[in-house]
């Protein structure tokens, strides 16, 4: 049974979730429930999934990303990845999510104006 | 009076007591009112009329109630049909009466479900079976080529998608995979195996066909799915093999020649994530000569975990490929070296994902 722990905060004018752990069968109905109603009650222009401790994702965490992704594009707002570890990155390049989710190495540079 | 008519025993007591007053009580009037009087006439009209009350007691407060009950409880065991006891009595024949009726509710409940999972599981078993005759049972011959593939879904309805489809002199090949499994995946499986059949037959190029593809699957599909999938096409006449990928998994390719295996980026995105991925799809050349091998495969194989949880991984299906492509020389044979090296590997982990491998050997 993999890990995940989900963690928000706000930083000027973004919102932030932090994954640290694992997104994979057991836990990708968590992430789904935590997150939809963050993305749907989203105010901040930019919306920041920090996945600096995030160590795997499967392909329904993706499909997940790529979901919210859509909804805040629909309310002119922008997801953002943040410190995206090797690992996921290879995912991430492979499935082509990068060419539409921008990424960034961390959290000032993702909300620098 | 409740009190008297909860307990089956107080409630005989009370009406023997009644009884007993009203027929010794009329056997002394009646004395009075002929005259006579003896001690055993009374005991004898006592005991007579204590034995019809008994009698009329056990048929009217024993026998009824338990035979209106036995016979419901007859008709359910011998699976006849059977009905609420409906019952004013407040005692243990009340009890009795009600626990029948809630058992027989709660199993006319459970019986119901049972049904409905019947039910569910026969059409999971249709919908396998249409999914496997969407799968190809026999892959076309290809001159110049020779294929062999196999996928396992982890449950019923499966994600994964192969086959091998001849338009013109064209032959293309693909493996896809659908974010996750079950039936979500499978429909948009067959959907999209449905637009890459229609689309072979309208296009010559494997861009075209993934490009029309996508159009059409993304604005059918929810957004948090979506296919990745590589594309291989082999000019029958010029003996060229393409590729196009689609966000999928790398693309191995064994060389007689060198004697190594080489991983490509499938490059592209998965279809279904963006409306047009006509800017970022291309069909490249991949060098495929006489005695190469090329192997297609979806992400359970490279993510199948063993029992200390390590990933099979992309260098151990490279290595394996380098080390049995050099040995076999029928694609078969290379499919079966590496689905053994992967189950040795595996051993008995149950592994959550669907499983699709394609071996080709260039003739």
């Amino acid at each position: 049974m993999a890990f995940l722990d989900i963690q928000q905060r706000l930083e000027g004018a973004a919102t932030i979730v932090s994954l640290n752990g694992e997104i994979d069968k057991s836990t990708v109905e968590k992430f789904k429930t935590t997150l939809v109603p963050l993305v749907d009650s989203a105010v901040s222009p930019k919306f920041l999934l920090d996945c600096a401790n995030l160590k795997f994702i499967n392909s329904e965490g993706i499909g997940l990303f790529m979901s919210f992704h859509a909804k805040l594009a629909k309310k002119e707002r922008k997801l953002l990845l943040i410190g995206i570890q090797p690992q996921v990155q290879d995912v991430f390049e492979l499935i082509g999510l990068t060419r539409l989710i921008p990424a960034f190495p961390d959290v000032s540079s993702a909300i620098a104006p | 009076m409740d009190f008297f008519r909860k307990n089956l025993f107080q409630k005989y007591i009370l009406f023997v007591l009644l009884l007993f007053i009203v027929t010794f009580g009329g056997i002394f009037i009646a004395m009075q009112f002929f005259g006579r009087s003896s001690f055993w006439l009374t005991v004898a009209g006592g005991l007579g009329a204590f034995a019809v009350i008994s009698i009329v007691w056990y048929f009217l407060f024993f026998h009824q109630p338990l035979h209106k009950i036995l016979r419901e409880m007859k008709a359910l065991l011998a699976g006849k049909r059977y009905h609420r006891v409906y019952t004013e009595h407040l005692d243990e024949w009340g009890v009795l009466a009600n626990f029948f009726n809630d058992v027989t509710k709660n199993i006319e409940r459970i019986s119901v479900a049972v049904k409905e999972g019947e039910r569910m599981s026969s059409e999971l078993t249709i919908a396998s079976d249409i999914q496997k005759m969407v799968l190809p049972i026999t892959l076309p011959q290809v001159p110049g080529l020779d294929i062999f593939a196999s996928t396992r879904p982890a449950v019923e309805i499966g994600g994964d998608n192969y086959d091998v489809i001849r338009s013109r002199n064209n032959a293309f090949i693909y493996v896809g995979d659908v974010t996750g499994h079950g039936v979500p995946a499978g429909l948009v499986m067959i959907m999209a195996n449905t637009l890459i059949d229609t689309f072979t037959e309208m296009y010559q190029s494997a861009y075209d066909v993934v490009v029309q593809t996508n159009r059409m699957l993304k604005p059918r599909i929810q957004t948090t799915m979506f296919m990745t999938m590589v594309m291989l096409r082999f000019q029958e006449l010029e003996k060229k093999m393409y590729y196009v990928g689609c966000g999928h998994e790398h693309v191995l390719s064994f060389q007689k020649k060198t004697g190594k295996c080489e991983a490509r980026q499938s490059g592209g995105i998965a279809l279904g994530m963006v409306p047009d991925n006509s800017r970022i799809v291309r069909e490249e050349i991949l060098p495929f000569d006489e005695g190469d091998f090329i192997l297609l495969y979806s992400d359970g194989i490279v993510e199948a975990k063993n029992t200390n949880g390590e990933q099979f991984g992309l260098k151990r299906l490279k290595e394996a490929m380098e080390k049995f492509a050099p040995v076999s020389h029928r694609a078969e044979e290379l499919f079966t070296h590496i689905t053994t090296e992967f189950s040795n590997f595996v051993e008995n982990q149950i592994q959550g994902d669907d499983i699709t491998l394609m071996a080709i050997r260039r003739l």
